[in-house]
Order: C-alpha cells, then sequence, then structure tokens
C-alpha cells in the first residue's frame, strides 16, 4: 500500500515538474515571438511614424538620426494626399497613372502565370508523350538561372520586338509560365486520381476541356497560392518595371516611388516618400490577410517541394 | 444500342508484358455481358480497351461496324462506370450527370450569348433540355433529392447510383461498367445487382460489366466471359458456364463452394466408368462417357460439384465428416476418405457432426471429366 503511495507521490512531483518545465518553454518561446514580432514590425511602424512628421522633423529623425524626434507630436495627415499628389510631373496625374498601370500589369500577370502554369503543369502531370520527363527536368533547371543572368539578352530582345517602354515586357512573359508554380501544379495534379481524367474523357471532353473544367476548379488551393505570390511579387515589383518603362505614364506604383529621389540618389522628403509607400502597400498588406492562411501553407509547400 | 465486335484482340504494354491475347467475342444489341476472371486476367483492361483508355495492340475492335481501334474515348459514344466512381468533388449531382452532355452543346459559348439574343435563347433552352434529362434520369435511379449534393457527402451506394446516373443520362451506345459494385457492402451488393439488372431490361441497351465476382457475373450476365492471364478460357450463357465448363480452370472459378477435382484414372467398360483416385473407387453408369471405352484406361481429373456429393447415401463409401458449416437454408459438409477431402452440399440435416462416419456416393452422371494435363480441356 506505501509503496503504491510513494509511486503515486513521486509521478506526481514528476508531473509537476513537468508542467513547470512545460510554463517555461512556453514562457520563453512567447517572450522570443514577441522579440522577433518587434524586429519584424519596426521598419513598418518606422514607416507609419515617418509619414505622419513634418519635414523638419522627419529629416532630423532619419538624416541625422535623432530617435526623439521620431515620435510625431503633431501627426501630419495631410502627408498622404500631399504625397499621392506629388508623384510624377503632374498633379494627382502620376499616382492615378501609376495605380492603373500597377492594377493593370498585376491582373495580366496572375491571370497569365496562373493560367499557363495551370496549363503546362496539367500537361507534363497528366499526357503520356516522348520527351515528358526531359522537358520537367529541362524546366526545373531554368530555375537554377538566376534573374540577372537573362536580364541583358531579354532586354535586347523586348527591344528588337519594339516592346521597350509598353507593358509587354512585363505582361507576356507570365503566359508562358513560372518554373515554380509549373512544379507546383504538376505535383498537384499528379495526386489527382487518373480515373476523374478518364470519366471526363469518357464524358467527351477533350484535353482543354478537362484542363478547364476539371483540373482548375480542383488545383484551387495552388491557384490560390500562386495568384497571392504572383501579385505580390508582380505589385512590388520595381527592377522590371524600371529597366523596360520609361516614360512617367507608362510607370507602376513601385516605380513612381522613385520620383520622391533628388538626381544624387538621396530622398528629398522622406515623410512624403513613407507616406506613398504606406498607400502602395494597402494591397498587399490586405490581400495578406485575407490570405494569410494560403500564404503560410504555400511557404512551407515552397519550403517542402521547391 | 450497338454491336460490338473483337478480332483478335490484344494488348502488349512497352514494357513487353501482354495483358489480353486474342480475344474474339461478338456482343449484340442490348446483350449484357459480363467479363469475369481473377484479378490481373485483363479483364478491367479489356473493358478499358473497349472503353478508348487503353490503346488495342493486336486485332481489330469494331462499333456497329465501325473499326474503333484509332478512335478516342469521346468518338466512341460510350459511357462508363468506374469502380471508385469517380465523381468530379467540385460538383454537384446535378452537374455531375449534365457534365457529359454539356460537351454536346450546339450553342456552347456564352460570350456569343451576350452578343445574339437568339443563341441566348438556344442556349438557355439547351439548358433547360439538359436539366430535363438529368432530373428524368434521377427519377429513374431515384436520387431526384441528392441533386444539389456534392458527392463526399453521399453513401457509397447514393454515388454509386449517381455513377450510373451520369451513363445513364448521355444515352451513348454503349454501357461499361469497371466493378461498379465492389465498394459497396454485401446487401446493398445484392440489391444494386437486382436493379442493375431490371435497368437493362428497362434500358434495352449493350452492357459490359466487369467483375471478379462470380456469383454477380451469373447472376447479372446474359453471357459470361471468363478469361485467365488474358486469354478467353470460355464465352457462354451462365447456366452453361456452371453445367459444362470448358476446362479445369472454369470449372473450379465459377461456383461456391468450388467444384471437388479429384485426379485419378479412368476405366470404362460400356457405359460402366470405374475412376480410382489413390485408394478410391468410385463406380456408376454414365452413358455419355461411352465413346472413351475404346481408348482404354486414361488418366483424367473427375470433377464434382458440392451438391452433386450425396451424404448417407445408400450404397456409397465411408468417409469421416471432418467440418460442417451452417447456413440455414443449407449446409457444406467436408468430408475425408481414403487420403481424398471431397465438400458436399445438402439441405440442413442435425445428424451429420463432426468427427462422425458417413456414406458418402458421388453421382457420376453429373460428374465433369477433364484432362490430366495443364491445359485440363474438358472431356465429358
Amino acid at each position: 500500500m506505501s509503496d503504491n503511495t510513494g509511486a503515486t507521490n513521486m509521478n506526481y512531483d514528476s508531473v509537476r515538474a513537468g508542467a513547470v518545465g512545460g510554463q517555461l518553454t512556453r514562457t520563453l518561446s512567447f517572450v522570443g515571438l514577441v522579440c522577433g514580432t518587434a524586429i519584424i514590425m519596426f521598419p513598418l511602424l518606422w514607416m507609419v511614424l515617418v509619414s505622419l512628421l513634418a519635414p523638419d522633423r522627419a529629416q532630423a529623425a532619419t538624416v541625422s538620426g535623432d530617435l526623439t524626434k521620431l515620435f510625431p507630436n503633431d501627426p501630419q495627415w495631410n502627408n498622404f494626399p500631399d504625397a499621392l499628389s506629388q508623384m510624377g510631373s503632374v498633379r494627382w496625374k502620376g499616382f492615378f497613372d501609376a495605380l492603373a498601370n500597377s492594377i493593370v500589369v498585376t491582373t495580366l500577370v496572375v491571370a497569365g502565370t496562373v493560367l499557363s502554369s495551370s496549363l503546362v503543369g496539367f500537361a507534363l502531370a497528366r499526357i503520356r508523350f516522348r520527351g515528358n520527363n526531359a522537358l520537367f527536368l529541362l524546366m526545373l533547371a531554368t530555375m537554377m538561372l538566376p534573374g540577372q543572368v537573362t536580364m541583358i539578352p531579354l532586354f535586347l530582345l523586348f527591344r528588337n520586338l519594339g516592346w521597350v517602354d509598353t507593358i509587354l515586357p512585363l505582361v507576356v512573359p507570365a503566359f508562358f509560365g513560372s518554373a515554380f508554380f509549373i512544379f507546383m501544379y504538376r505535383q498537384f495534379i499528379a495526386q489527382v486520381p487518373e480515373a476523374l481524367v478518364e470519366a471526363a474523357k469518357v464524358d467527351g471532353w477533350g484535353w482543354f476541356g478537362i484542363w478547364w473544367h476539371v483540373m482548375l476548379p480542383l488545383c484551387r488551393p495552388v491557384t490560390a497560392i500562386c495568384a497571392v505570390f504572383t501579385f505580390i511579387f508582380t505589385w512590388n515589383d520595381f527592377l522590371a518595371p524600371l529597366i523596360y518603362l520609361h516614360s512617367d505614364e507608362q510607370a507602376t506604383l513601385a516605380v513612381a516611388l522613385n520620383s520622391f529621389r533628388n538626381q544624387y540618389g538621396g530622398v528629398n522628403k522622406v515623410n512624403l516618400l513613407m507616406a506613398a509607400s504606406l498607400v502602395t502597400m494597402i494591397p498587399c498588406i490586405l490581400l495578406f490577410l485575407v490570405a494569410q492562411r494560403q500564404f503560410i501553407e504555400g511557404l512551407g509547400k515552397g519550403a517542402v517541394k521547391g | 444500342m450497338a454491336t460490338i465486335s473483337l478480332d483478335r484482340v490484344g494488348k502488349i504494354y512497352p514494357g513487353g508484358v501482354r495483358a489480353v491475347e486474342g480475344v474474339d467475342l461478338r456482343i449484340a444489341h442490348g446483350e449484357f455481358t459480363v467479363l469475369v476472371g481473377p484479378s490481373g486476367c485483363g479483364k478491367s483492361t479489356l473493358l478499358r480497351m473497349i472503353a478508348g483508355l487503353e490503346t488495342i495492340t493486336e486485332g481489330v475492335m469494331k462499333i456497329d461496324d465501325l473499326v474503333v481501334n484509332e478512335l478516342p474515348p469521346q468518338a466512341r459514344d460510350i459511357a462508363m462506370v468506374f469502380q471508385n466512381y469517380a465523381l468530379y468533388p467540385h460538383m454537384n449531382v446535378h452537374d455531375n450527370m449534365a457534365f457529359g452532355l454539356l460537351r454536346r452543346r450546339t450553342f456552347p459559348s456564352r460570350l456569343k450569348s451576350i452578343m445574339s439574343s437568339a443563341y441566348r435563347a438556344g442556349r438557355r433552352a439547351e439548358h433547360i433540355e439538359i436539366s430535363n434529362k438529368v432530373n428524368a434520369a434521377a427519377t429513374t435511379l431515384d436520387i431526384s433529392q441528392l441533386l444539389g449534393r456534392r458527392p463526399a457527402v453521399l453513401s457509397g451506394g447514393q454515388r454509386q447510383r449517381v455513377a450510373l446516373g451520369r451513363a445513364l443520362v448521355r444515352e451513348p451506345k454503349v454501357f461499361l461498367l469497371d466493378e461498379p459494385l465492389s465498394n459497396l457492402d454485401a446487401k446493398l451488393r445484392v440489391e444494386m445487382r437486382v436493379e442493375l439488372r431490371m435497368l437493362h431490361r428497362r434500358l434495352g441497351v449493350t452492357m459490359v460489366y466487369v467483375t471478379h465476382d462470380q456469383e454477380e457475373a451469373m447472376s447479372l450476365g446474359d453471357r459470361v466471359v471468363v478469361l485467365k492471364d488474358g486469354l478467353v478460357q470460355q464465352i457462354a450463357a451462365p447456366q452453361e458456364i456452371y453445367s459444362k465448363p470448358a476446362n479445369r480452370f472454369v470449372a473450379s472459378f465459377v461456383g461456391t463452394p468450388t467444384m471437388n477435382m479429384l485426379e485419378g484414372t479412368l476405366t470404362m467398360k460400356d457405359n460402366w466408368a470405374t475412376f480410382a483416385a489413390k485408394s478410391l473407387q468410385i463406380q456408376g453408369a454414365v452413358e455419355a462417357w461411352t465413346s472413351l471405352a475404346q481408348s482404354g484406361p486414361h488418366s483424367a481429373v473427375l470433377g464434382i460439384r458440392p451438391e452433386h456429393v450425396l451424404l448417407n447415401a445408400a450404397g456409397g463409401f465411408a468417409a469421416t465428416v471432418e467440418a460442417v458449416e451452417h447456413y440455414g437454408d443449407r449446409m457444406d459438409v467436408v468430408v475425408q476418405t481414403s487420403g481424398q477431402r471431397l465438400v458436399a452440399r445438402c439441405g440442413p440435416d442435425t445428424s451429420i457432426q463432426e468427427g462422425k462416419s458417413i456414406s458418402v456416393a458421388v453421382d457420376l452422371t453429373r460428374a465433369h471429366l477433364f484432362e490430366a494435363n495443364e491445359t485440363g480441356m474438358r472431356i465429358a
């Protein structure tokens, strides 16, 4: 009897020690996560604070490094309309042009990437043809090439086609698929039961019909990831529009923000730049909040399969 | 309705594996043909070849006198019910059933319907027609209440009906069914079997059905095609398959419990047969075997259906009861005699008990005789 009691006490102690240990681990990880979040969020907070500062205070806080000036005692809400109206050479026009260009480019690139990547992924996963695997490997190999390697040849190609200073160099390549998303679609479609494809064939549909009516709706999780990633990348892309779009009328938002820089590479009105940057970030932040689950799942998938 | 004809049809996979070999088969208008055989016998491959889902590497296949060897499934006007139903998970039951009809629309373009009112009207009328057809098929299969649901929330039996409905609604020339009942529980399987049979009678369409379950094959088919290792063993009506199996394989594949097979020597003296298997001797008058008397004694395999092994019979040989299986209305009894084991089927009889001695006789007039070699062809 006493032995049993002793054993029970020992168990109780070990359980209690375990519970304390678990609580400590939880607290430590919580503190770690809070610190991490603070570090990650600091630039965003800095942007928000600077965007509300008066010009002299912003200059002192950023250029002179006087952090005490970082907190606005008198928030300048007018910075936002001022910043947007001062984009480009004509008041307000620069902003609306850039906004329209960004929307058009991003929409077309997202649509192009989703349609072409899913179509190619479907073909690679489902259609048996000679050289299927070789083509797939070749496509994977293109993922190893850094963008900088193809930058100049691509520019020369598009210049010869007369596409410079149009949105075509930004949009057309998207309709030829993205290697990474083709890979994701292929892996996903390969797991869809073959019987569904066969049933659709017996129902009278050809490859395009099966892709459009059966595969694309089934690939919704991959499509969500593909669309969200492509949207964020394209919306924020600075380099490609900078290379191919030269006139103010063609500029996207990311390039238009560049008008706040002076000819020496410095920033004249840092508070207005931050205000304009915050506004351009809104769609991405909203999209991230709406599609947060897909976004994180997508990162996970990329980590495992990429 | 359609006829299907297969002329020396075969299938060799790229690796050199032969799945189907030299199949000759004529399926008449409105016939219910069942392909049956053990796993890996090539029955599903043959069905998929008829569907156009597998290429035909040898021979000629015709549907209604049209050679279909090179035709894709879309062009064959067939419908197929898959083993795992293959319902589109993102569509509800109505859309699943209508999917095949949508392909055949005369007014498919949504864009044109925006621009032309005549086109729009045609498109609308076509949609109503499709819905009517779906509703009619749903009523036939008693699934009208399920039309708005997705496949994920349906039971196995309901999914099965939807898969049948999807085939039915298209009014195809040929119905192909690939083990459609194998995922259902035993009770539902028997119910669906009856319904399928009734459906076939009502529609009068040509159906080709694949199963590994010989009982299902016998109960459903107008004709049964027994396959083994890609080769056709026998094509006949179910009763003939049972009463006159072409070889030992068919004899032992069809029927439950399996036919008793005894290897031994047959000696005929006029119409009097003596079959000696080890120390067991079975004798009797068999008119049908009289012609065998001329060739003298020869090795053979005697096949006896369990219901033709008679227990407690006068003039029989002594045996010991090894096991008894009761089924209520009947019982299967395993007896052992002279080193041979026989299974008998009889009505319920409480006097037969395990371990007891019993008199056993064999009705030789209803026995089957097969060659003792590997092919085991039927002698008589």
